[in-house]
């Protein structure tokens, strides 16, 4: 029996066994104050625990000229790569950005405010044996509890959007196969969300809890009341999106459906009125509502109709399915891929 | 019959199944049994879609048994049109059958549905004869969806909830499937131009587990429906379909203003119903111009060339 296409891997490096190219990225590299300590710390922090294929460091102006001084502190033979915009780029885009660029099967993100100790990127690595995707937590799961009732309350609406408990979606260190960011992060999704994501499609996807717990600077920035709001629009949108993603009718028909019912219901209700000369429509505002609803839910019917011909013209051999494994009986693989 | 020829088999059946795991074995000997004799080189693909009982370990028992299973493990729960799209994606032979994996379906009529096809169709579907299901909370919902999916399609298949279905892999790999449109492959098969025949088949009680649609369903249904009439109908042209409401809106906005100026004056709710009218027919034109405009950027491939031809044969 053959098994083709298994997501699954060994990750140990042993003596023998170089393991899998690593990618580092570091998409907020902006954030960084001091680029050769910062860069420093990256390098020495990897020097027990996997040889990085690359290290990726994105940000705006002046990008180069930093990786260069950082550079020449840590050596030439450090795999550095510098991602110049022209502009500063958003965390999402940069890490696309790097994303497109990195060579390695594994992916490592970090933050740029913060260098990893070896103890954490042990911890972020032994809790990748056997898993797809592996996302740091700053918290135990009692801190979590005990957290803000913003931070509760986000997880919380994650877990039940995504059918995922996570109790530190904001750390930035996370590993992961290739394949992993490749299905998420290219959606251009908030990257808080990434490990949700990649959890309900279906990838094995763990949180784990890294040693840096109880530090004042841990490896999440503090967020503001605004940007909880931000980050809980952001993933009410996205649930939206990745559940219609292939029946756009379906959402916004469970909208405009009921509107053009109740408008009906109320129209036909004071036509028949009328018709039985029981009340005059001239002084009648529910005749307004009555229509005004018909109205509005045809047009979010007649949206969701739109997107309907856009998927079906532009995706419809797209796959809409992942798959997992693969079991053959020595014959080629149906997707013709060999294991 | 269907030739075989070097490594393609006759046959491939798909088979669908989520937390399935009771049924599989008694199914895979219903399908040797059935098919053993007449189609020795078929293969059977199942599609464990996301199940969360033994359903893959089974398979690969089976895997393990008889090397023309061929099992493919999707990453989630995706629903039965993807996890039966994945085994159509995969099958290699030049016919493709289709079935459920809950032993509702019979793999002894597979024969007689393959007879059919050979005798020049694209595609034979079954109808369930003494179908074992509730009435109340099954059949007659069914009842009334074939009707209505036979009157807005303009083909009236006679049970388009049977998955015993048989077709030519040239063709159903050619049927744009997405969403929940599995219900639909007959009338989805029409945008590639097929001739359909239609077969009585036999249906067994659901001996393991539980079924796994619902009353939900019936909305679904209701929406997929109109998703395909307008697939069907105005794909090639949006704005025909667009324009066609946006008018009955223009006529309704036209009979109020009239009914309103009979009347001596209306006042405000007469005047603000007419301008809502008016606006909505402009948007729908407006919508119908967006779709011609996100259309046109596509290849959208062969379109629908001819009407389904059918025929209607009886008998289990």
């Amino acid at each position: 029996m053959l098994r083709v296409a298994s997501s699954q891997s060994d990750m140990a490096r042993t003596e023998t066994d170089p393991g899998p190219r690593l990618s580092v990225v570091v998409p907020t590299f902006d954030i960084c104050t001091d680029a050769a300590a910062f860069v420093k710390g990256i390098v020495s922090a990897l020097e027990r625990v996997a040889e990085p294929a690359e290290i990726i460091l994105v940000g705006g102006t002046g990008t180069r000229d930093r990786v260069a001084g950082a550079r020449a502190a840590v050596g030439e033979d450090v795999p550095l790569v510098a991602l110049e915009t022209s502009v500063a780029p958003g965390e999402e885009e940069a890490l696309k950005l790097a994303l497109g660029r990195a060579r390695g099967e594994l992916i490592l993100t970090l933050p740029g405010w913060r260098a990893p100790t070896s103890e954490t990127l042990s911890a972020l690595f032994a809790g990748l044996d056997g898993h797809d995707f592996v996302t740091g937590s700053t918290l135990t799961p009692e801190q979590a509890e005990a957290s803000s009732w913003r931070r509760r309350l986000f997880h919380w609406s994650v877990g039940k959007l995504f059918g995922a408990r996570f109790s530190d979606l904001f750390c930035r260190i996370r590993l992961g196969h290739r394949e992993v960011f490749d299905e998420t992060a290219v959606l251009g999704v908030r990257q808080h969300f990434i490990p949700a994501v990649a959890d309900w499609r279906g990838f094995d996807v763990v949180e784990t809890v890294l040693p840096s717990q109880g530090q004042a600077t841990g490896y999440h920035r503090p967020i503001s009341l605004t940007g909880h709001f931000r980050a809980m629009v952001d993933l009410l949108m996205l649930y939206v999106v990745l559940k219609f993603l292939h029946r756009p009718l379906r959402f916004f028909s469970a909208i405009g459906a009921p509107l053009v019912l109740i408008g009906g219901a109320i129209t036909t209700y004071l036509v028949i009125a009328r018709a039985l000369q029981l009340t005059s429509l001239v002084d009648r505002p529910l005749l307004t509502f009555g229509v005004l609803f018909i109205v509005l839910g045809v047009q979010i019917i007649a949206i969701g109709l739109i997107g309907e011909i856009i998927v079906y013209t532009s995706n419809r051999r797209a796959k809409t399915y992942e798959v997992k494994e693969v079991l053959t009986a020595g014959k080629p693989a149906p997707d013709g891929t060999e294991g | 019959m269907v030739a075989s020829s070097g490594d393609t088999p006759d046959l491939s059946v798909v088979l669908a199944a989520h937390n399935e795991e009771e049924s599989l074995a008694l199914l895979f000997d219903g399908i040797l049994a059935a098919l053993d004799a007449d189609f020795p080189d078929f293969e059977t693909i199942f599609v464990d879609d996301g199940s969360t009982d033994g359903t893959w370990a089974v398979i690969e028992a089976l895997a393990a048994r008889d090397p023309r299973v061929v099992g493919i493990k999707l990453r989630r729960n995706y629903g039965q049109t993807p996890a039966m799209t994945a085994g159509i994606d995969a099958a290699r032979g030049r016919v493709v059958v289709t079935m459920d994996s809950d032993l509702q379906n019979d793999p002894a009529d597979i024969p007689m549905m393959v007879a059919k096809l050979d005798e020049g169709y694209d595609l034979t579907v079954g109808y369930r004869i003494n179908r074992q299901d509730k009435w109340l909370s099954r059949k007659l919902p069914s009842k009334i969806a074939n009707w209505l999916i036979g009157k807005v399609t303009g083909l009236p298949i006679r049970d388009n909830g049977c998955s015993l279905k048989v077709y030519r892999a040239d063709v159903i790999k050619r049927v744009p499937l997405y969403s929940d449109l599995h219900r639909f492959i007959p009338s989805m098969s029409m945008t590639v131009g097929v001739s359909v025949a239609e077969v009585g088949v036999r249906h067994h009680a659901r001996q393991f587990g539980e079924s796994k649609y619902g009353l939900w369903r019936i909305y679904k249904v209701l929406f997929d429906l109109l998703t395909v009439r307008l697939l069907l109908t105005f794909t090639a042209r949006p704005l025909t379909a667009f324009v066609g409401v946006s008018t009955v809106a223009l006529l309704a906005a036209l009979g109020v203003g009239l009914f309103s100026w009979s009347t001596g004056g209306g006042g405000m709710v007469f005047s603000t119903v007419t301008i809502l009218l008016v606006s909505l027919s402009l948007f729908l034109i407006a919508a119908g111009l967006i779709a011609v405009l996100a259309q046109d950027n596509i290849d959208l491939g062969p379109r629908l060339m001819r009407r389904a031809g059918m025929r209607r044969d009886g008998a289990a």
